[in-house]
């Protein structure tokens, strides 16, 4: 009987509901009315940040859709292309080319709002992201961490959606439209619930509801079936098991002395921390990495599923300490002072301490340095590691180190600084730096980036004949005033290396981009061509270091074939969301505070025929958790408060006589 | 009989010169000389072989850059022939001159610079007598027939007046009528307008008050007059207009007042004070070559009063009026002595001040003459209550613009800047002209211009590649009218896929002009126009295809000068508080103007 049986059971059933009558009386979920505050569910969004629910319904909304989502269920997989569409067509707005609304000053908020609720328990912050990453969901998406919002509204299965109106009434509940019924999927819908039911909430003239719209059944997984909270089964103990996880993948930050707010170096301290350590872990918070690549990553930071398992089951259960003979042999992380690369040929630091005060907005410092006297040395060098190190880390928001061919003896010009950076800013030759929490950007020892198949060879990144070195600070005020003197150590090969790796910063101002205020997914696109940059040659990308603000929410980059891909196009709102390539590198849910420069597992070949298609979102509403003024348009600026959107690589150009050089079939479908 | 028509052409269109130059310029433009020719030939080619010799004599003194020099100016491949008076290659000589301007160290070396200038004049010459050959004579007929005829023309041909005049000054010829076009267009082609109000802030932090005492010691009508001169003057600036520029005219204004002064001459001591005003100033000015003073002026006003006199009883009313009657020569010899002591401390301050202000202003002024931008004529004005500031870029025409006035700003401008169509293909004649470009050039240069590159110009996507050779003496020209901008890039030859083709040719499109909040739009209003410059040569379909693609990408439909962006931080950041308010366009002119956000 298939479909069309099953479609005869859906249909019996709408008729049946309808001649109930008075039907809400009956309905699942209708008796309930808005749960004030105090009960208002809990929810998770991709940042780990808790809300509740209420927080998302407000007079300016005319409708909230709650859509239960999953990363696995084929049905949302399914249904998510048309919640895209009905996101777009509910909220579509004509936005001038920074991608401002054009017809009124001040954006007052989408007038659906749409919310993607994840429920599976083990779902986890970056898991939830980067399902929404990789199906391009435009709304905002967020955990039912404890299955508060499903019991709530007694939601029962995946797909579902609710739809309540600006008073927070419920309206409509079921399937999206009439195409997929339980075990089928009809060719096409015929009947468009989830439309219908906007277009009245949201139409100016007073319009009755067609029937049947208040109950059409969704057809995914059942909820309860899936929400159960996985026990604690095993017998880990903290010295056999736990420990070596830590040692291994926290203690590098969370040891004495160190970034990490606590230690984890010993079994107290891990017992005092197993509920955080259950957070996190599930969230995959911690350790930091929010990468994901189809690539893989050389330097991932993540781990594996094993430890994962074990660490979420030692917390969830009894925390055993175990037997400490078990324990491992602790490590010796050598003292503070000595540098990550090793013993340095050459340590610079800023001739004087540079005075930061306690409070206030500071524009960049640039301090030349000399070397060799101003002279910089009479030949080419090449840097095998190098590592650039705060003076005061809690005032310094970064620092680059960039060669620098201008004068020493004097403050940085206008003039000079135009030369350094060119008018697109691209000149730049950044030899290294600092961000706070990228520990291997800041010690970057170039022999990491050579795979097995390379080793005996040697790398390094060439330093120019006759450069100086110019420090770019850009310090942050916290309340003290303090005096910094970062410097940077520089270890040099004896001689030119096998492998030369280069660094391409196409950083540019961004003079198109407005965030506007309450716009919860305003993107924009860059499109980096190598074959520009390197004469038409073809390139082995090693690695990419993404940068935005604080009002960040998610980035991707995808090889693309930038035929047709003009600025025009680049430029049409409606398509950042469409996937034109392959994913190089996605960060799900950005994250200021872990700026990592993400290493491919094996080089990643770029051809002349390719570039890199980089897309930024940004959430600039109450609801971003790290957003510092939501009322504000957002303008491209250096300021944390402002935001940024550039990228950095680092790559090698392929030798002539490399076979991969002459590659140009390599083109990715569209 | 060809050179005949010319001159009848010429001589009809002799009445209507005086819609763009008034002044009978047919008869100013003499006849032929070829000794002249001849002259000028052996004096740039001497002069540009003496410079390479002093620059490389130089050079040997420190061997160790010497290589890096040689090859950076490709040293082997014209200089050394050049010297030896062997063959050279005109063609390779035009290529290496735009790489005499840059930004680095050494680019405004006393002996670089005299090596670019006497290359230039070398190649400007030959490009203007090369074509004609024997037969130059007919070619200044030709020439100066053409300046006439742009000269007649009722809209004012300027890139033909400019062309033509280039001409006959590179040959040397024609001098009076090249000079009575240069007093025509003697004007500004670049003008910016600040509000003088912008000033306001910088002149006030000039301003000081100091007080002195000093213990004088003085001979005056021949006593000697000592005491104590308490002193208090207040110096502040203000922007001028002295009728010809503005400048930054400082004033020193205060009193010095002595109480007791004591003035003892053989048996008589006079003691009696004095009070003197003093007014002084000193203007800094732009002297073509960096900022200078005048001479400081100052006045002072003495007036006196004695107070008592000590002296045997005999002499005591002869010395009391003696000092009465002398009181005023007194005064005058007082009132010097303090001008003569107020000039000098004013010049002592002065100089300082106005090297502190050169040495703000090296930078730029170094960075342009490295460049070749450095004005060949810079004026400035008070106008209302804003500083107008011309500039006429250098160029071989020395052509400015007509003059002319311009709109007031409005309430909430700042800046405006005019420019007129004769302006930026100056600006950029020098590292552009004969220089040769490659794609990855072209591609960088829209980079630069929109922040990022077309489909065309994504180097390595299509198997084509080429590179193109400025054309030496307008590679680029932009022309303004009400309509909008139409750019023309010129050529001289093009290698396509490492053929060459020596067609030169013209590459052109308009672009209207329009201000949004987010910077100028440009956007195209013709198609991408490519034509031979030489009638005998049509061009390839292949180059002329592969011309108007690339070029149409080179400026999309529509874009934005979104790749002009100065680096965040430092004094820089200062200019984000601006936004561009409006754009006009004229007939020759185009009008920005800019306002604090």
């Amino acid at each position: 009987m298939g479909y069309i049986g099953s479609t005869t059971r859906g249909a019996f059933l709408f008729l049946g509901l309808f001649f109930l009558g008075s039907a809400e009386a009956t309905l699942p979920g209708s008796a309930i009315s808005r749960a004030n505050s105090a009960d208002s569910p809990h929810l998770r969004d991709i940042y780990g940040t808790t809300h509740t629910f209420d927080e998302f319904q407000d007079a300016r909304t005319k409708a909230t859709v709650i859509v239960i989502l999953d990363d696995k269920c084929p049905v949302v997989q399914q249904i998510v292309p048309k919640l895209r569409a009905l996101y777009a067509k509910y909220n579509a707005f004509k936005r001038d080319r920074a991608g401002r609304p054009v017809d009124f000053e001040k954006y007052p908020g989408d007038p659906v709002r749409f919310l993607g609720i994840y429920v599976k328990p083990d779902m986890g912050a970056k898991t939830m992201a980067t399902h929404a990453l990789e199906k391009h969901i435009p709304f905002r998406i967020l955990h039912d961490t404890d299955g508060e919002l499903v019991n709530t509204y007694k939601l029962s299965r995946l797909s579902e959606t609710l739809v309540l109106d600006s008073d927070g009434n419920e309206v409509y509940r079921g399937a999206i439209d009439d195409q997929n019924v339980q075990g089928a999927m009809k060719p096409k819908a015929t009947q468009h619930y989830l439309d219908d039911v906007l277009s009245h909430l949201t139409s100016d003239e007073a319009k009755s509801l067609p029937s049947p719209h208040t109950y059409t059944p969704a057809v995914g997984c059942v909820i309860s079936s899936i929400v159960s909270r996985p026990k604690a089964t095993t017998s880990y103990t903290y010295y056999k098991d736990v420990a070596p996880i830590l040692q291994k993948r926290c203690e590098k930050c969370h040891r004495e002395g160190e970034v990490g707010p606590m230690p984890f170096q010993s079994y107290d301290d891990a017992a005092a921390y197993a509920g955080m350590i259950e957070e996190v872990v599930l969230d995959r918070r911690m350790p930091p990495w929010p990468g994901i690549s189809d690539h893989g990553f050389r330097n991932s930071e993540e781990l594996t599923e094993e430890e994962r398992r074990i660490l979420l089951d030692w917390a969830r259960g009894d925390q055993a300490a175990g037997n400490p003979a078990d324990a491992p042999t602790p490590l010796d992380w050598g003292g503070p002072k000595e540098w990550k690369i090793g013993e340095p040929d050459f340590v610079f630091k800023m001739p004087k301490p540079q005075e930061v005060p306690a409070t206030g907005v500071l524009q960049y410092v640039y301090v030349p340095i000399a070397v060799n006297g101003g002279k910089g040395f009479p030949e080419d060098r090449y840097i095998e590691a190098i590592e650039t190190r705060p003076g005061v880390p809690e005032v310094v928001h970064h620092i680059q180190i960039h060669e620098y061919h201008g004068p020493v003896d004097k403050a940085l010009t206008p003039v000079d600084q135009i030369i350094m950076y060119g008018l697109s800013v691209e000149n730049a030759r950044l030899l290294g730096s600092y961000t706070p929490g990228n520990a291997e950007e800041n010690a970057r020892i170039y022999s990491r980036y050579l795979t097995g198949k390379e080793s005996g060879k040697t790398v390094g990144m060439k330093m120019s004949k006759g450069a100086n070195l110019m420090l770019e600070l850009h310090y942050t005020t916290n309340g003290t005033a303090a005096k910094d003197q970062s410097s940077v150590a520089i270890r040099f090969a004896k001689k030119k290396p096998d492998l030369v790796l280069e660094t391409w910063f196409p950083f540019r101002k961004r003079t198109d981009m407005i965030i506007p205020s309450n716009l919860e997914n305003h993107s924009l696109q860059d499109l980096y061509h190598f074959g520009s940059h390197t004469n038409g040659k073809s390139v082995l990308l090693h690695g990419a270091r993404p940068h935005l603000h604080s009002r960040g929410k998610s980035y991707r980059l995808e090889i693309v074939d930038p035929r047709g891909l003009s600025n025009k196009v680049l430029t049409d709102f409606s398509k950042h969301d469409e996937f034109r390539g392959e994913l190089l590198l996605g960060l799900p849910a950005w994250d200021f505070s872990w700026q990592h420069l993400y290493r491919f597992k094996e080089p990643v070949l770029i051809t002349p025929q390719q570039a890199l298609l980089a897309t930024a979102y940004w959430d600039n509403t109450e609801h971003n958790p790290r957003n510092p003024d939501f009322r504000e348009d957002v303008k491209w600026g250096q300021q944390t408060e402002q935001e940024m959107f550039n990228t950095l690589f680092i790559y090698e150009i392929l030798k002539e006589s490399d076979p991969r050089a002459n590659v140009t079939d390599q083109l990715v479908s569209r | 009989m060809k050179t005949k028509l010319l001159f009848l052409s010429a001589i009809l269109s002799h009445s209507l010169w005086a819609a763009c130059l008034p002044v009978e310029t047919y008869r100013l433009a003499g006849s032929y000389d070829r000794y002249t020719t001849q002259n000028r030939l052996r004096f740039f080619e001497g002069n540009l072989r003496k410079a390479l010799v002093r620059f490389d004599d130089q050079l040997k003194t420190t061997p160790e850059i010497r290589e890096g020099w040689h090859a950076y100016l490709k040293w082997d491949l014209w200089a050394e022939s050049f010297i030896a008076d062997s063959a050279w290659e005109i063609a390779q000589m035009k290529r290496v001159s735009s790489f005499f301007y840059d930004t680095e160290d050494g680019f405004n070396h006393p002996l670089f610079v005299a090596v670019r200038s006497a290359l230039e004049d070398f190649l400007d010459f030959d490009e203007a007598v090369r074509p004609y050959g024997e037969r130059l004579n007919e070619g200044f007929r030709e020439h100066v027939t053409k300046l006439h005829a742009a000269l007649a023309a009722p809209a004012c041909d300027f890139a033909a007046i400019d062309a033509e005049v280039t001409w006959l000054a590179n040959i040397g010829q024609a001098t009076a009528l090249v000079r009575a076009v240069r007093n025509a267009y003697s004007s500004a082609n670049v003008v910016l307008r600040a509000r003088k109000s912008l000033l306001d802030e910088p002149l006030k932090k000039m301003e000081k008050t100091q007080s002195d005492v000093q213990r004088s010691g003085n001979r005056i009508q021949g006593a000697w007059v000592v005491g104590n001169a308490y002193s208090n003057t207040r110096s502040r600036a203000e922007v001028i207009d002295t009728g010809s520029e503005a400048r930054i005219r400082i004033y020193v204004e205060g009193t010095v007042h002595s109480p007791q002064s004591v003035a003892t001459k053989g048996p008589a001591t006079l003691v009696s004070s004095a009070n003197s005003r003093l007014t002084a100033h000193s203007d800094v000015y732009w002297n073509g070559e960096e900022f200078a003073f005048t001479p400081p002026q100052a006045t002072v006003q003495t007036s006196s009063q004695l107070r008592s006199v000590q002296a045997p009883p005999i002499i005591r009313r002869i010395a009391a009026n003696q000092a009465r009657k002398k009181r005023h020569l007194a005064e005058a010899e007082g009132s010097a002595i303090i001008k003569k002591q107020a000039i000098e401390k004013m010049r002592a301050e002065m100089i300082p001040a106005v090297a502190e202000l050169n040495s703000q202003a090296s930078d730029i002024l170094v960075l342009m003459r490295k460049t070749g931008t450095f004005p060949a004529g810079l004026r400035s004005a008070l106008v209302g209550d804003f500083i107008q500031i011309g500039f006429v870029p250098d160029s071989a025409s020395g052509l400015g613009a007509p003059a002319r006035a311009f709109t007031p700003l409005r309430k909430n401008e700042e800046f405006g800047i005019s420019v007129h169509d004769t302006a930026l293909g100056k600006f950029v004649r020098r590292t552009l002209g004969g220089a040769r470009w490659t794609d990855v050039q072209f591609a960088q240069l829209q980079k630069e211009l929109t922040g990022s590159n077309s489909e065309e110009f994504m180097i390595g996507l299509d198997q084509d590649r080429w590179k193109a050779d400025w054309d030496w003496n307008h590679p680029v020209r932009v022309e303004f009218s009400a309509l909008g901008a139409t750019f023309r890039y010129r050529f001289s030859q093009l290698n396509l896929n490492g053929t060459e083709h020596e067609t030169p040719f013209e590459v052109r499109s308009t672009f209207a002009v329009k201000p949004t909040s987010l910077g100028i739009e440009f956007e195209r209003t013709s198609e991408v126009k490519v034509d031979s410059l030489d009638p005998q040569k049509p061009l390839s379909a292949d180059v002329e295809n592969l011309v108007a693609r690339k070029f149409r990408g080179l400026f999309e439909d529509t874009f934005y000068l979104d790749g002009i962006q100065f680096p965040q931080g430092g004094d820089l950041d200062a200019l984000s508080k601006y936004e561009l308010a409006d754009v006009q366009l004229e007939d020759h002119w185009m009008h920005m103007v800019v306002r604090k956000q």
